[in-house]
């Protein structure tokens, strides 16, 4: 049957196509032209074809995903109605960003046994806190997301000393082996302007710590936190070169595990102007997440829009085989493998060099991001990397000013820090000052 | 613990495919274009974005326009009857002189679009822009068409596509496309139904062309494909995948000598404005859509999708789907044509089948020029 479709055309080779492009560029550089070179040292090629077909095995992901709601607690009243009300829409998994310790019985009144999955992320480490909440909790699932050493890298403190910060993980561990403690919050790296290769290099060495310390079964209980940028398909091959490279890396371990991630728009291309771009950037990222095979994809900002388009998404994915969709593909397999070689290059590195913590700690990691990010913070400034409605076709009836950013990379604190923080950056912060 | 040394931990690249489809191996830029009309996106601008205009009074309408004239493209939704209430109302020449006031006519690329007879709408565009000193071969025109715009009264005419097409091989020479959707009410809602009847209509009305002395070289590559498109995105890029390779099918039994017939391209009439079906049309390769223009510009400059051609190509589930639409709409295809062709089908949904009389489109552009009403223009043709 299939002949049907192949008997009336020849194929043609990769070759054969190349000679078409060169002949129709009438003499200008194919180079030049046609290749598109990315921060990350990866060259776009004008098209791909099963001539030149490679790939990496990726390990396969469940088909379903989980649509979450991040919400911010400021009061456990407005939060749980918030709560209620994205669950009516039809989300499946919240998020609860909590500056301080809060009251359960508000906070979660008829949100149990609903089978909707809990997400947390705390200001503080209040062993304590965390001992009640998962005994509250005990009968849902829960992703605790405690990052200690995102912490430090954030803060530049531990929250409370190395030991004792360790000391507190190990004892919930020990008290609740069903909950995911732990996490690597890799979408701190990419939103302070951390090039692709950085990131899964970076969230690899950031899990090796944990695995270091507790052991390689721990993987079982880290989730990983991913921001999820503009560049369409880097990010799902992304997504999946970390999938491929954290099991290799666990090898050593003699483990495996199926990478539960949590992905979440980044906020470093958004820009306080123009709501429809906003909407669009946000729902194109959530597609990356969706197709590069994250568990859970989170709108991060309180945007009825967005969350349409999650929820709309999560309708249109859910027939569908999600391994299959960007299995074969020749692009995407290309980009998770050389993504996949150039990351564990730096990993290694890393390694070699005595680790993540060893080389926050010297500054040295802090550096490469602060270099990336200055390239691509150049490169917006110039004009060569563009945002809509920000630093380049800007329409002057645009008035709407969006307020989802936290103000913190703006204000100055002036406590003491062991190391230097990676803060994250919005590239249009600045022209917005003005 | 002892920190593990990584240091011989190396990646294992593989070369094989788990699924390979036979039609994988077809380029972009040849026959029959599955993977896209152009070698490369880079080389040609891939995809036109449209203003639409609907205004129901032609003199706002004509002020939209003027005030937006960084779109190159537009798209007119002309309504000839008092009693609908959607696009702009134009009941004689006048009103079209009206709604064409000033404008660049031969610098503006124009789609026309209506309910109601597209004859009597291309007629009086013809007479208005010459009146208004704008010679037949400087214009720059398109024609949306799909059922309704050839059915009058229960009454199909069936060679409007042809009157339409032998028209402006004569007297347009810079007619771009006649954009056609074989979208029916009868029928199923369904992506083999939208194509297989795509491809019978215009089979048909290639091949009355070709009766009538005219080369399939002239016409195949004015026609388009105007789709449907649904809000399943990887489903919609497979369609319009399938789409160019049965078209390049099709038009190789009408035997051209040209290239060009093979390559299908492929439109939209409907409003885009939500970001996901800018994105299925640019990942599809479709030619020309009705879009915001900041919705195609964060694809085009934020997102990279634009770098390399055909950029879902391989994918398991892709070249699948493409597989399995073309080879349902082919039958289908095939199936229609052993039971007459498009116009005896049509002809069993209850319909009158009628042909539009050779000189009847010169008459109705005549009689428009003398300010004839819509009705008095309705009654040449039918």
């Amino acid at each position: 049957m299939s002949n049907l479709l192949t008997n009336d055309f020849q194929p043609s080779s990769s070759t054969a196509w190349k000679q078409k492009i060169q002949f129709e560029l009438n003499g200008a550089d194919y180079n030049k032209t046609l290749l598109t070179q990315t921060n990350e040292g990866i060259t776009i090629k004008p098209f791909y074809h099963s001539d030149n077909f490679e790939k990496i095995m990726v390990p396969a992901t469940k088909n379903n995903f989980n649509s979450c709601q991040t919400i911010k607690i400021t009061t456990e009243e407005t939060a749980n109605l918030e709560a209620l009300s994205v669950i009516e829409k039809g989300v499946n998994a919240l998020k609860f960003d909590a500056l301080k310790p809060f009251d359960f019985n508000t906070l979660f009144q008829n949100l149990l046994h609903k089978n909707i999955e809990f997400h947390f992320s705390f200001g503080l480490l209040s062993e304590s806190f965390i001992q009640e909440l998962c005994a509250f909790l005990n009968a849902e699932t829960l992703y605790l997301n405690i990052d200690i050493i995102g912490n430090f890298a954030q803060t530049g403190n531990w929250f409370s000393n190395f030991n004792n910060d360790f000391k507190s993980i190990e004892q919930l561990i020990q008290t609740n082996p069903a909950a995911n403690i732990l996490s690597v919050n890799v979408g701190l790296y990419q939103n302070a302007g951390a090039n692709i290769i950085q990131q899964v290099a970076y969230a690899l060495a950031h899990a090796n710590e944990y695995f270091n310390k507790f052991g390689g079964n721990i993987a079982n209980n880290i989730q990983f936190n991913f921001a999820i940028g503009n560049n369409y398909f880097f990010e799902i091959a992304k997504i999946r070169a970390f999938r491929y490279l954290l099991n290799l890396v666990l090898t050593a371990y003699q483990t495996t595990v199926d990478v539960p991630i949590f992905a979440e728009p980044s906020f470093r291309n958004k820009s306080s102007h123009c709501y429809n771009c906003f909407v669009q950037r946000a729902s194109t990222e959530f597609m990356s997440g969706i197709i590069g095979g994250a568990h859970t994809i989170s709108n991060n900002v309180t945007n009825k829009s967005c969350l349409q388009n999650l929820i709309n998404l999560k309708e249109e994915f859910s027939t569908k085989n999600r391994s299959e969709i960007t299995e074969g593909n020749y692009y995407i397999e290309s980009l998770t493998k050389q993504i996949a070689e150039k990351a564990l290059i730096v990993f290694k590195e890393i390694e070699k060099g005595g680790g993540f913590l060893q080389l926050l700690k010297e500054g040295t990691i802090q550096r490469k991001i602060n270099e990336s990010a200055q390239k691509e913070q150049h490169q917006f400034n110039t004009g060569a990397l563009v945002l809509v409605e920000s630093n380049t076709y800007t329409s002057k009836n645009d008035t709407e000013k969006l307020d989802y950013f936290n103000k913190t990379s703006t204000t100055k604190t002036y406590r003491k820090t062991v190391i230097i923080p990676i803060k994250a950056k919005r590239l249009a912060e600045k022209l917005e000052q003005k | 613990m002892k920190r593990k040394d990584f240091s011989d931990l190396s990646i294992q690249a593989q070369h094989e495919k788990i699924s390979y489809f036979e039609h994988e191996d077809f380029i972009a830029g040849v026959p029959p274009y599955t993977r896209g009309l152009n070698a490369t996106t880079v080389l040609k601008k891939q995809l036109t974005i449209q203003l639409l205009v609907n205004f129901s009074s032609p003199v706002k309408s004509n002020t939209f326009i003027k005030e937006n004239t960084d779109y190159k493209s537009i798209i007119l939704e002309i309504n000839t009857l008092p009693t609908i209430n959607s696009g702009i109302y134009i009941s004689s020449i006048e009103d079209m002189k009206l709604l064409l006031n000033e404008l660049p006519l031969h610098k503006l690329s124009i789609t026309l679009s209506t309910k109601n007879s597209i004859l009597i709408v291309l007629g009086l565009f013809i007479a208005a822009s010459k009146q208004l000193g704008f010679k037949e071969e400087t214009l720059n025109l398109s024609v949306n068409y799909n059922y309704k715009n050839a059915l009058i009264n229960s009454n199909f005419y069936f060679n409007t596509i042809e009157t339409i097409l032998t028209y402006s091989t004569k007297n347009l020479p810079k007619f771009k496309t006649l954009s056609i959707s074989a979208i029916q009410p009868n029928l199923k809602s369904s992506i083999e139904n939208e194509l297989a009847f795509f491809l019978a209509e215009t089979y048909e009305n290639l091949n009355n062309c070709i009766l009538h002395g005219v080369l399939v070289d002239a016409v195949a590559s004015k026609i388009s494909f105007n789709y449907n498109i649904s809000g399943d995105h990887l489903l919609e890029i497979s369609k319009m995948r399938a789409a160019r390779l049965l078209w390049a099918k099709m038009i190789h039994l009408l035997k051209p000598k040209q290239q060009y017939s093979f390559a299908l391209q492929i439109h939209s009439t409907e409003n885009f404005s939500n970001y996901h079906k800018v994105f299925s049309a640019i990942l599809g390769g479709a030619q020309r859509i009705i879009s915001n223009k900041n919705t195609f510009l964060i694809f085009e400059n934020e997102t990279h999708i634009t770098k390399t051609i055909d950029p879902w190509a391989g994918s398991t589930f892709i070249e699948k789907t493409t597989e399995e639409i073309s080879i349902k709409a082919w039958t289908l295809f095939e199936k229609i044509l052993s039971k007459g062709g498009f116009s005896q089908i049509t002809a069993q949904e209850n319909l009158k089948i009628e042909k539009v009389k050779d000189n009847s489109f010169q008459l109705i552009i005549e009689a428009a020029k003398n300010n004839a009403t819509i009705e008095e223009l309705n009654s040449i043709v039918f």
